[in-house]
């Protein structure tokens, strides 16, 4: 709408006395802590810079030149020329170290967080489309923007102490508007800024004329300042603010004003021990800040003018790297706390503390063990060793996302079980291991998982344990697993009739040979005694050693496997005796059998015995002499002692 | 597999994949391995509640603005898988993968192969399923695993041995992440989110407990970009919960905004104060928290988010890229979508 106007008086408008008296006026007319006039930048095209301003937020100090009074209205201008020179001498190089500010001018400590946010505003460019002025810009129409402060650095990179920004496309450049508190959205508002604009400044001129002229001239002056002369009779930075060395530190940064900034940052910290405490403070510690200043991009020629003469070229490549394009000013509103009331530093970080011992002491409480110090050690290992990491979240202008605001549309309410897809990933999902599963076909390569892991390896296991039962059984001919199971019961139940016959057997034998257990086996008694349940053999031959006396068709003695491949078979049949036997030769063997043998009473009829391989092989015809009773265990279990002596 | 920008004026800047089934796990790699112009590339899980699952990998092409799929390295894996990760030095082309149990992939450049199966199952020959694992990134030797059986298990990767186990809670252990190399937390459906310190395993911490007893607390991120911070989820619940290690017992902050429950949430990877959330209301909201300083100022009603992103369906998962942190990942039905930041 504003296009629209006359070009002429667009121009007249904008002349530089002009512009900043609407400025003026139109912000004191609506109460608004500060308006900034953008304009098309002249040295770059597509760029807006800051073109003129007009504070009329807090004040903390004034400083006057002279002691006169002034009117309202020229006191804020005054102060926003004073705000404008601290700029200047704030982005001046290094040249004014020897220079020294007049007593009137202002220092940074002389702001408050409000003007530090107007200053800082004055190194803002905005390229078309960008941040709030650029879009308005572009877009021709006024943005009202609510709770700046919450806005996402999308939108408003600047600082958050404005809570209402307006910014107005307006006579070629863009109008902008802050406050200090929410004001709602009204367009009836953007209209009386505008018309009220177009006004001709009159009444505000005619005050201007009573005033002394000197200030008229001040005003050229200001409006114009050639930094260039400035600096060597303008302002310098006060000794005491800084901590470091200024030209060290100017080499090193990249900006004289993030110096500036660092410096109060370093002196708050400084003053404040309580920093140490915190071990991450929260607020920006000069590294951070620094940092900051460094990452935009450096743009040699982004400072630009005032809209008025072109300040040298020169002078700015570090200005550019000002350019806050897209990080938040978290870090430098942090900055801002500490450079001012550093009272308030303290309170803030007592009450860190103090919320942090009382939760220390909460936290005590809840231990499982109690023990707060093993905590304490490793929450305090966590964060030493935690890098502090720039708080910025970059948020491109072609970002998905849009802007939360409340009553934003919702979405249609979710109705059904919440979590679904969570809850079943996260529940026990056996049952799609057991069952419900369909694909058994497929198999992933190398891996020897089938369709069911679990079913396999169990498989393999009972195979496994099907072998070993098998080799356990004497007779089995069948390898299929309902014949191994039908063999071992029958074997089982074998081996129980022998465990009752033996038992009885032995019973009986008892009440004869119990006298003769204690003596020694190896004596040559009549009746050889080897009812001793010695076992010679490991125990797993037990069920061969039980063989029923009786039972001689069943003598066979089944390959038995001793450690050393002993074999040795017993048939007994009426008085004759036959002694099979195979082991391992060593000498004195044969005569050791024979002699044991007819210490069992039985005398050898006839041998038969081969070594091959040094395995003796032998047969033993033997006839049991009339007056002994001995059963084919027995006799085997002697011969077995005595091939296992001295294996 | 179609890629498809969309058109509509409200998602100029979502990039949608269109998989042939529902997507689940997915996870970022650091990098790419070849090109020199790192695109973000994923690593998608599918969700079929049966043995035979898959396993994709696509990547973004920022400048084309498309998605590319990238058949060679997909792979078929057993059970839906609860996560995927991959390792997190860029050059190492492994991805790992629970399950059942746990598993390492490598992704070489003639396809993906099996490198290890990590399972503790010792004689019962049945191993607990795993609810959620974490990769160390300061250790990459060391994986936490978390699991149903109430143990964190902590493998040695390169051995491919058990490093430890732990029994972590009374209940189902449902997430876990690591905040240092030997420190890691977990949360548990016994509604308690526990530090463990492995160089102290006989102590454990309680930070936190679900404020109504035996409320399962279902997620965990510790924020990897500020260590003092961690966010959990409840079940059933729209509240994402952020915790200061510093302060136990009480949360910095309770983001109540979703309109219906929360099922992912992730940090920002270089942000120290910022979160992304996403639900069942089909809403992802990033939120920044407000700096130590300025939380006393925080109204009652809690804090708002700063951005929003409205999907069409209940997201499922969310995952914010490391490598590129401009953009993160959403998967909801059967669609992955990429969001610029």
């Amino acid at each position: 709408m504003c296009r629209a106007m006359d070009a002429g008086a667009i121009h007249e408008a904008l002349s530089p006395k002009h512009l900043r008296k609407q400025l003026a006026a139109t912000v004191r007319k609506i109460q608004w802590s500060y308006a900034i006039f953008w304009s098309p930048s002249t040295i770059q095209p597509g760029v807006l810079v800051w073109s003129d301003g007009y504070y009329n937020g807090d004040i903390k100090t004034r400083k006057m030149t002279q002691p006169m009074e002034l009117k309202a209205d020229q006191m804020g201008l005054q102060r926003s020329k004073q705000l404008r020179e601290l700029y200047g001498s704030l982005s001046a190089g290094d040249n004014n170290q020897q220079t020294r500010r007049p007593s009137a001018s202002l220092s940074p400590e002389d702001l408050t967080d409000t003007e530090w946010y107007y200053l800082v505003c004055m190194t803002f460019t905005f390229t078309l489309g960008q941040g709030l002025p650029g879009k308005a810009f572009t877009s021709n129409q006024h943005i009202w923007l609510n709770n700046a402060q919450f806005a996402d650095s999308k939108i408003f990179s600047r600082s958050l102490l404005a809570k209402t920004l307006v910014c107005i496309p307006f006579a070629g450049g863009v109008l902008e508007l802050g406050t200090t508190e929410q004001v709602l959205e009204d367009s009836a508002l953007i209209k009386q800024i505008t018309s009220f604009f177009w006004e001709m400044p009159k009444p505000v001129g005619s005050e201007k004329s009573v005033s002394s002229p000197q200030m008229d001239e001040n005003d050229e002056y200001i409006l114009c300042p050639n930094l260039d002369n400035d600096m060597d009779s303008s302002m310098a930075l006060e000794e005491h603010d800084l901590r470091s060395d200024r030209q060290a530190a100017s080499e090193n940064d990249p900006t004289h004003l993030a110096f500036g900034l660092r410096s109060y940052a370093a002196a708050a910290e400084h003053a404040q021990p309580i920093q140490d405490k915190v071990e991450e403070p929260e607020t920006v510690s000069p590294d951070d800040s620094s940092k900051v200043y460094c990452l935009t991009r450096p743009r040699e020629d982004s400072f630009g003018t005032d809209g008025l003469n072109g300040i040298s070229r020169t002078r700015n490549p570090r200005l550019g790297a000002l350019n806050w394009n897209e990080y938040l000013p978290m870090p430098f509103v942090g900055a801002q706390r500490v450079v001012t009331s550093a009272k308030k530093e303290i309170i803030s970080n007592q009450m860190l503390d103090g919320i942090e011992e009382g939760n220390y002491g909460t936290h005590n409480s809840l231990e499982l063990d109690g023990d707060g110090s093993h905590y304490a050690k490793t929450i305090a290992v966590i964060l030493r060793n935690s890098k502090p990491v720039s708080c910025f979240l970059t948020i491109s202008c072609e970002s998905s996302f849009v802007v939360w605001r409340r009553g934003l549309s919702t979405p249609k309410p979710f109705t059904g079980t919440p979590q679904t897809l969570l809850k079943k990933i996260l529940s026990d999902r056996r049952r799609w291991l057991h069952g419900g599963h369909v694909e058994k076909a497929w198999r992933p390569d190398g891996e020897t998982g089938g369709s069911d892991l679990l079913s396999e390896r169990r498989r393999e296991k009972l195979n496994e344990k099907f072998v070993v039962l098998r080799s356990l059984i004497p007779s089995i001919s069948k390898v299929d697993k309902p014949s191994i199971l039908d063999d071992t019961t029958q074997y089982l139940k074998q081996l129980e009739r022998r465990v009752q016959e033996l038992e009885s057997c032995r019973e009986t034998a008892d009440v004869s040979g119990r006298d003769r257990r204690k003596q020694h086996p190896d004596v040559a008694e009549r009746t050889s005694d080897n009812y001793i349940h010695k076992e010679i053999t490991d125990g797993r031959k037990a069920s061969a050693n039980k063989r029923k006396a009786r039972d001689m068709d069943e003598a066979e003695a089944e390959a038995e496997h001793e450690h050393h491949c002993v074999e040795v078979s017993v048939t007994m049949k009426e008085k004759e005796v036959l002694v099979k036997m195979h082991c391992p030769w060593r000498e004195y063997l044969l005569l050791e059998i024979v002699e044991s043998m007819s210490n069992l009473h039985l005398d050898p009829l006839s041998v038969q015995s081969s070594t091959v391989d040094g395995m003796l092989a032998m047969t033993v015809k033997s006839k049991l002499r009339s007056t002994t009773v001995a059963s084919p265990g027995m006799i085997k279990r002697s011969l077995q002692r005595v091939i296992g002596k001295c294996l | 597999m179609e890629s498809s920008t969309q058109e509509s004026p409200l998602n100029s800047n979502a990039f949608t994949f269109d998989s042939p089934h529902p997507v689940y796990a997915m996870a970022f790699s650091p990098s790419t391995s070849s090109s020199a112009a790192s695109s973000p590339r994923l690593a998608l899980g599918s969700f079929i509640e049966e043995y035979g699952n898959r396993v994709d990998v696509v990547s973004f092409d920022e400048d084309a603005l498309s998605f590319r799929a990238e058949p060679a390295l997909s792979f078929d894996h057993p059970y839906p898988s609860t996560k995927l990760m991959f390792h997190p030095h860029p050059h190492s082309p492994l991805l790992a993968s629970a399950s059942d149990c746990l598993r390492l992939w490598f992704l070489g450049p003639d396809g993906a192969k099996i490198r290890s199966v990590l399972d503790n199952s010792k004689s019962s020959g049945y191993c607990a399923p795993l609810t959620s694992f974490d990769w160390n990134d300061a250790e990459p030797r060391r994986i936490g695993t978390s699991s149903i059986d109430t143990t964190c298990t902590i493998w040695d990767v390169e051995r491919g041995a058990v490093e430890t186990q732990l029994i972590a809670h009374d209940k189902e252990v449902y997430d876990i992440a690591w905040g240092e190399p030997a420190v890691f937390a977990s949360v548990s459906a016994d509604g308690s989110v526990r530090i463990f310190d492995l160089r102290d395993k006989e102590h454990s911490t309680i930070i936190y407990e679900s404020p109504l007893p035996d409320t399962p607390l279902l997620r965990l991120a510790w924020n990897k970009a500020n260590l003092r911070y961690m966010a959990t989820t409840m079940m059933d619940s729209n509240r994402v919960v952020v915790l200061d290690i510093r302060a136990p017992a009480t949360p910095v902050a309770e983001l109540q905004r979703h309109c219906a429950s929360v099922n992912a949430i992730a940090w920002a990877p270089k942000a120290a104060r910022h979160i992304c959330s996403a639900g069942d209301d089909g809403q992802a909201l990033i939120w920044e928290l407000p700096a130590a300083a300025a939380a006393g100022t925080v109204s009652p009603e809690g804090i708002d988010p700063m951005l929003v992103y409205t999907a069409g369906a209940e997201i499922n998962q969310l995952q914010w890229s490391a490598a590129h942190p401009d953009w993160i990942a959403i998967a909801f039905a059967n669609k992955v979508q990429l969001l610029r930041v």
